[in-house]
């Protein structure tokens, strides 16, 4: 059996979790490859126009995802959905509907659902385990296969925060990156924004690896949505250590531009730039920018 | 001087100044209502809001600002679910450190939940000497009131088409809004309820076959008449059946009980909740071509994902039963006369698959 796994949304977070567990039991995943600007053209084709752009690259994996499907490559498509985190934190609004979407979108297509509602207890455990009923793997494979992925994910997210943290190097201008992990890590937009900014003597900190140590309640202890509360915490561990900060949203997140508004009031003595992506955004304007705001970190260096 | 203003939301704040007047301390507070929805009070909201926040944050800030510049020192602020729960943080760092006004925010809810004892010792600042005892028994003759307010206004919203002349019926809904402020025992809202039905049935000429449609979508919009451009004002004046479901008695007191039942209804368009209202607007569709509805009018602010999520399943519904389903999109540069351009348009179309 083959699954197929989209590596868009938040959904990429998590992707060596449902690997780990579908391999563990036998089962082979396929990862949709990364965005490149016919995913973004494959996906507005199918997305609702007023989508955000993050939801259009979701939709050019699916899209990848389901020809491999037609072709026989695929037996399903898994799509997670997160509507409870712990503490009866919400997830993105986007992630409640992907299942009964793609379901309209696609009828010939077989999708997976994995449910994550801590409200109605089920963890990331448990609905793993209901995955594996869903997939009529045994109970003890369930068990063993729940916590070998569970591990796997662990270490996944300890290696990339080691990782950033050991680039850290105060000789060169750190710039703290924020946003969502699949804005600010996706492949396309990555090249787009931040490789204007990469340079020996540039590094960037996402504030999306952290040490998830919920410290994110200094700048907001109102906040109810998981994604922000993980940027937050982030940017309360690096906020210190950086010279400037990006902030990369994509066009219309109305959770970022309520949650931005917020962090720009704790980040008031640093400078940083916003940049708003959408699928027409155009790569000059952006180098421009990127370019005028390198001059002002290096310009205050020597103030 | 306390002089106490909230947010506006439709007729509803006529409710929210019943409330607060039998609470308030009235030798040491005032209440100050807000101003109606306008063009000028978005102005001021939109000014001061993030660029891609949602509409009704707008809104509310607009109308928030503007009872502050009319002598409002407190202000409440009531909201919960998708992202309603966190305008109130915002909104307050907005008013305080942006535009440097000394108020006072408070705000009823709580990371998108409502802790009812924190809400009362919230409340005191009105009335020191409130006790539970007496925002219990206030809150019930509330919810009644608004159960009143929603019966009527709904008995009005599906009779208007049967009325000739609907400037009478336009006389009765003022009177009755002038009421709600008024109405203070169970014993008035039980009195004015069989009033004002038999005043509107008195009005009634002739129950014939009218062009029916439905509007579902987003709450704010579909309950405050400027933030959709009047819409379901002007499809009633023109004659036509409207039917919408979105009340705030509904959302406070029905919603979270009728959720299971919601996703049953929906089964084979539906698996999971798809975020605050937008389960009700597939629902709700389908129980309008169930009644004969000829079309549905979809309505949202603009960034609104939890309608958004729903359109892709209302275009399948609208496919599968061949059914006229429009989406209208709203923001802070609406323009009315395309808004009307496209609803003449719909309904021409309603009109002519009925002739066919």
């Amino acid at each position: 059996m083959k699954i197929g796994i989209p590596n868009a949304l938040f959904i990429r977070e998590k992707i060596p979790l449902y690997t780990s567990f579908l391999n563990y039991n036998g089962i082979d995943t396929v990862v949709s490859s990364n965005t490149t600007m016919n995913t973004i053209e494959d996906g507005k084709e199918f997305a609702t126009s007023e989508d955000c752009i993050a939801s259009k690259i979701f939709m050019g994996h699916i899209v990848e995802l389901v020809k491999l499907y037609n072709n026989g490559y695929l037996d399903a498509i898994l799509v997670p959905r997160i509507y409870k985190g712990k503490k009866n934190m919400e997830g993105c609004v986007k992630s409640l509907a992907l299942y009964d979407i793609l379901s309209s979108i696609f009828p010939d297509t077989r999708f997976i659902d994995v449910n994550v509602d801590y409200s109605q207890n089920l963890s990331y455990f448990k609905s793993l385990i209901n995955l594996g009923v869903t997939l009529g793997i045994n109970l003890k494979n369930r068990f063993l296969g729940a916590f070998y992925a569970l591990k796997k994910q662990k270490e996944f997210e300890l290696r990339l925060y080691n990782e950033q943290f050991e680039k850290i190097d105060f000789k060169n201008k750190n710039i703290l990156v924020i946003g969502n992990e699949y804005i600010v890590r996706d492949n396309y937009i990555k090249k787009l924004v931040t490789s204007n900014l990469e340079d020996k003597k540039t590094n960037l900190v996402y504030a999306c690896i952290n040490n998830k140590n919920n410290r994110y309640k200094n700048i907001s202890d109102q906040l109810y949505f998981i994604n922000a509360s993980n940027i937050l915490n982030g940017i309360e561990e690096y906020i210190d250590i950086v010279d400037a900060c990006l902030f990369i949203t994509g066009f219309p997140c109305v959770t970022d531009s309520l949650v931005n508004e917020m962090v720009k009031k704790r980040i008031k003595d640093k400078p940083y730039i916003e940049i708003c992506i959408d699928e027409n955004t155009s790569n000059t304007g952006i180098i421009t920018r990127m370019e005028s705001f390198k001059d002002i970190i290096e310009g205050r260096r020597y103030l | 001087m306390i002089i106490v203003s909230y947010p506006n939301i439709g007729e509803y704040e006529r409710v929210v100044y019943n409330f607060l007047n039998r609470i308030i301390d009235k030798d040491k507070c005032k209440i100050l209502r807000p101003v109606k929805n306008s063009k000028e009070t978005l102005k001021l909201g939109e000014k001061v809001s993030p660029n891609n926040v949602c509409t009704p944050f707008k809104y509310t800030l607009g109308t928030m600002i503007s009872s502050i510049k009319r002598g409002a020192n407190v202000i409440i602020q009531i909201g919960g679910g998708c992202r309603f729960g966190y305008y109130a943080q915002i909104q307050e760092k907005i008013i305080k450190e942006d535009l440097s006004y000394d108020v006072l925010v408070i705000n009823l809810y709580e990371g998108n939940k409502l802790n009812a004892i924190n809400a009362l010792k919230k409340l005191k600042i009105l009335n020191k000497k409130l006790s539970v005892k007496k925002v219990l028994k206030e809150l019930y003759i509330t919810l009644r009131l608004l159960r009143l307010v929603d019966y009527i206004t709904t008995y009005i919203r599906d009779n208007m088409c049967y009325i000739e002349d609907k400037s009478k019926i336009k006389v009765v809904e003022k009177e009755f809004l002038e009421d709600i402020l008024k109405i203070d025992t169970l014993g008035k809202i039980k009195e004015k309820r069989i009033y004002y039905i038999n005043k509107i049935n008195s009005l009634i000429i002739k129950r014939e076959e009218k062009l029916k449609i439905g509007i579902v979508g987003e709450l704010y919009s579909l309950m405050d008449p400027f933030s959709s451009s009047y819409l379901e004002n002007d499809l009633l004046e023109k004659g036509y059946k409207v039917k919408r479901y979105t009340t705030a008695s509904y959302l406070l007191l029905d919603k979270n009980k009728s959720e299971k039942k919601l996703l049953n209804k929906a089964k084979g368009y539906l698996k999971y909740k798809i975020g605050a209202d937008g389960t009700e607007s597939v629902v709700h569709t389908l129980e309008l071509i169930d009644e004969g509805y000829d079309g549905v009018i979809h309505v949202k602010p603009f960034g609104c994902t939890p309608e958004i999520n729903a359109m892709p399943i209302l275009k399948k519904i609208s496919n599968d039963y061949s059914f006229p389903i429009m989406f209208y999109t709203f923001d802070t540069l609406n323009s009315d006369t395309g808004f009307q351009t496209r609803i003449e348009a719909f309904i021409d179309m309603l009109e002519m698959r009925n002739k066919k």
